[in-house]
């Protein structure tokens, strides 16, 4: 365990949509430079964490901390500008922008130069955003229209957007999903190594047992809006709980 | 006292008219998610018809002339949804409101063509042409048969939607669209079915109000304004909502006249601008998917 | 058949980071070609070909402003007639009113199309797609009843007619070049909002708002910008107008006044900066020619929106991408990038 803060704490978190409870008292701790996986079946309330963490929803009770102050509730982009962002379980991309147009706007927003009137958007930061798409292997397809792009190639600009931002903690919606083994290796190799070289902290939600014990520093365990179990993955694997809950049903 | 009474038979029947307008416009909307901007041309067409049937002289073909009007309306709705609307189901809403805009334009240039460019007047028959006696004033009775007409077609339509195969499978498009798509139904025969339905409303509401108004080109475009109103306040896509919005706008319009004179047309804006600014979606409105 | 004004289409919408920095665009070259050409005929053209054209060319900067909405926004509005009419109104009635200088009224016009363009943009923001369309008709046709009522400001239906510019500017050439050299600059402003980082972020928020918004854009006061920005450019071409005609009437700011332009962009295509511009040019003689030809005129207007609408999305500029990729492949070159 690393004695540092936690970057990202849930405390006591509920959300209840309609009487029912997604999310059911939920305390998570996400300490910085490291892997988090939460693992879960469908159902057990893994997307609504994952909405209440980036601001998409709000929660019912409890907080939601980033680097010690109360995110939670604020609006979304709020919150990205706070260092935190993701990607998503379906690819959102900006389908008629290029591969290098899009990092290109996703920096300038980071940068909040968003609404710069003056100056091309062309010539801003091309350099720093090739550089970018070269680290996910997207060096050839720059200037090609997003929407064009192959599967596996868009969930590499996928992760190349939330990076652009140089965000300190990224969440990642099922990155694997639909992905080829070569595919998820490249994905895997890419996260741990952004881990490795700059800090970058990564929360992650995921079906792939192996993904998720391979590469992660915690793990943990929901089922039905509430948290089973939680710590390094080999303790987890070995939980009895989890085997009947989660692993039992298969992945 | 006296112009209460023709007031509130004012409002009731522009109400009523307005409702047989819009709840075509509602439905298609609501069932097919096509916006067209032609639904005044079919109101046009309608009115036109009836003159071309009863000639100058009313009688008993003036119901005939009715019915006519309504079914060429429905007649011109059947060309435009085999020719243009069958392409624009997926289509952004910037396509459809050109492509149904630009139906209207050649419809108004065939109406002129076939029509002419003046107006003409239709009389209602002998038996509804006078006044009837209501609280010691003259109530026209073409205006008391235009609001009956009106509760009839609501009336008709609630039994079609509650009772009907037509009607449940319409309701269910409105409320789920994926629904039917699934459940092997021939989506191509009910669009076309909803459409011309909505044509024939237009129709029959233009054929409706043929005595009350000069019927002339440029209808279709000032009518579809403040049918697009009545059906946004009332949500798109259901027909109470419809019958809402219609009796709110009937009321604006006839309140409007009576305090407001040259500004009584800024109140219906203003009033959709107001709802829409609390109620996103309309009174009775779904949010869009 | 799916038919989609938004398709993808990477021959159309090309990004501009395609070229090697430095290389202008071919339809730059072309662009400031036309330019010249234009400032030559003011020459030797006779004043009522000159005439048409400097009302064509206000309508050059309708579209291309309208545009900026409508194309890189994604946005369909239904406002720019009113802000075109307020911009018109502006100097006609500072010159009834106040025998206020035309540059004045302008101002005071474009002034009040800008503050306009807030409140109507505040409101009609926070609701998507179809009802933002109907929220932008609703305001316009208010404020066409009140031009239209308001006897004593803007004299009513009857619209205000008057030698309200000075005789240099009423001339034929003085009016032709005057117009000529603000809908260049003007035109130039709007291109260099397009290539800047608010124009990318223009489009990043048209092809996907979620996401935009979760990087870290505020999207409603980047459309509110936006918003106003068209109805600037909108004013502007209506103060042309008013200099054109020396007029301003009610019925500029119908909605009917707004489908003009927006036929106008699709026409030459919404997806290129200078399509609306060409589309504008087209429409505007293609109007002149079949009114004083054919009495159908509305008739061949419909069938060609249809045509285009549903079977040439791109409009001319789609057409003239794809002729010029036909001739890069006669010539034996792979394809053809502008």
């Amino acid at each position: 365990m690393t004695p540092s803060a936690p970057l990202l704490e849930a405390r006591d978190v509920r959300k209840v949509y309609d009487g029912f409870a997604a999310v059911d008292g939920v305390d998570i701790l996400v300490h910085p430079a490291t892997v988090h996986a939460l693992i879960g079946p469908n159902g057990a309330g893994k997307t609504t964490l994952f909405r209440l963490l980036t601001g998409e929803a709000k929660p019912t009770s409890g907080r939601i901390l980033l680097d010690g102050d109360d995110i939670g509730g604020r609006q979304q982009h709020v919150i990205a500008r706070r260092g935190m962002t993701q990607t998503f379980q379906i690819t959102s991309l900006f389908r008629r922008l290029t591969p290098l147009e899009s990092v290109q706007f996703a920096m300038l927003a980071a940068a909040g130069q968003s609404g710069r009137l003056w100056g091309r958007a062309a010539a801003a930061q091309r350099d720093a955003a090739l550089a970018l798409l070269d680290s996910v292997g997207l060096a050839d397809f720059a200037l090609a229209q997003s929407g064009a792009l192959s599967h596996g190639d868009q969930r590499a600009l996928e992760i190349a957007l939330a990076l652009a931002t140089r965000p300190r903690l990224l969440l990642m919606d099922e990155p694997t999903a639909g992905m080829s083994p070569v595919e998820t290796e490249r994905i895997v190799q890419l996260v741990s190594g952004l881990v490795r070289a700059d800090g970058l902290t990564v929360v992650l939600s995921e079906h792939d047992v192996d993904v998720v014990f391979g590469v992660s520093d915690t793990v943990t365990v929901l089922h039905q809006g509430r948290v089973i179990a939680s710590g390094d993955p080999a303790m987890v694997r070995a939980d009895s709980r989890v085997s009947t809950v989660y692993l039992g049903e298969g992945s | 006292m006296h112009s209460l009474v023709l007031d509130i038979a004012g409002t009731l029947s522009s109400a009523a008219n307005l409702f047989v307008v819009a709840a075509g416009l509602t439905l298609v909307f609501g069932a097919m998610r096509i916006i067209n901007m032609a639904h005044g041309s079919f109101y046009m067409y309608g009115a036109f018809a009836v003159t071309t049937v009863l000639g100058v002289s009313a009688g008993w073909r003036f119901w005939l002339a009715m019915l006519a009007g309504a079914a060429v309306a429905a007649a011109a709705g059947l060309i435009v949804e085999v020719t243009v609307i069958r392409r624009l189901y997926d289509a952004e809403h910037l396509t459809q409101l050109l492509a149904t805009y630009a139906v209207l334009l050649i419809f108004a240039d065939i109406a002129q063509r076939v029509w002419g460019t003046g107006y003409r007047t239709v009389t209602p028959p002998a038996v509804l042409a006078s006044g009837i006696d209501v609280a010691g004033v003259q109530v026209p009775r073409y205006e008391l048969f235009v609001i009956c007409a009106g509760v009839l077609v609501g009336v008709a339509l609630w039994v079609m939607l509650a009772r009907t195969r037509f009607g449940w499978l319409l309701r269910a498009a409105v409320q789920d669209p994926e629904s039917i798509a699934t459940a092997g139904i021939n989506l191509t025969r009910l669009r076309t079915g909803v459409f011309v339905l909505g044509a024939f409303l237009a129709g029959l509401g233009g054929a409706l109000t043929a005595p009350l108004q000069s019927i002339a080109p440029g209808m279709d475009a000032s009518i579809i304004v403040s049918v697009f109103i009545v059906v946004t306040i009332g949500g798109l896509g259901s027909v109470p909502g419809a019958a809402i919005g219609a009796l709110i706008i009937g009321l604006a319009q006839t309140l409007g006249a009576e305090f407001f004179a040259s500004w009584a047309a800024s109140l219906i804006y203003l009033i959709m601008i107001v709802v829409l600014a609390i109620r996103p979606w309309g009174l009775l409105g779904v949010p869009e998917r | 058949m799916h038919t989609d004004l938004f398709a993808i289409s990477a021959e159309h919408d090309q990004p501009q980071s395609t070229r090697r920095p430095g290389q202008p665009a071919a339809g730059m070259v072309a662009a400031a070609v036309v330019v010249l050409l234009l400032a030559l005929a003011g020459l030797v053209w006779s004043p009522e070909a000159l005439a048409n054209l400097q009302e064509a060319l206000g309508l050059v900067l309708f579209a291309v402003a309208t545009n900026l909405l409508l194309g890189y926004g994604g946005l369909v509005s239904f406002a720019q007639a009113a802000f075109y009419g307020i911009g018109a109104y502006g100097i006609a009635i500072g010159w009834l009113h106040g025998q206020l200088p035309f540059w004045l009224g302008a101002a005071a016009g474009i002034a009040a199309s800008a503050v306009a363009a807030v409140v109507v943009g505040a409101i009609s923001l926070r609701t998507r797609r179809l009802y933002f369309a109907l929220l932008t008709l609703a305001f316009t046709q208010l404020f066409f009843v009140v031009a239209d009522n308001q006897g004593g400001f803007t004299n009513g239906a009857t619209g205000i007619f008057g030698a309200m510019v000075p005789t240099w500017l009423a001339e034929p050439q003085g009016g032709y070049y005057f117009t000529l050299a603000v809908v260049v600059i003007v035109t130039l402003a709007c291109y260099a909002i397009v290539v800047s980082p608010f124009g990318l972020t223009l489009k990043a928020i048209r092809d996907n708002r979620e996401r935009a918004e979760a990087l870290g854009v505020n999207v409603f006061r980047h459309q509110l910008a936006a918003f106003v920005i068209s109805a600037v450019g909108c004013a502007i071409a209506g103060c042309l107008f008013a200099i054109y005609s020396q007029s301003a009437s009610p019925d500029l700011l119908s909605w009917t006044n707004s489908g003009e332009p927006i036929f106008m962009a699709v026409l030459g295509g919404m997806n290129t900066f200078l399509g609306p511009a060409a589309g504008a040019i087209v429409y505007f003689y293609a109007h002149l020619y079949l009114t004083e030809h054919i009495s159908d005129w509305q008739l061949v207007l419909g069938f060609l929106l249809l045509v285009i609408v549903l079977f040439k999305p791109s409009g001319l500029a789609g057409i003239m991408a794809d002729l010029s990729r036909a001739a890069g492949r006669l010539r034996g070159r792979t394809g053809g990038r502008a």
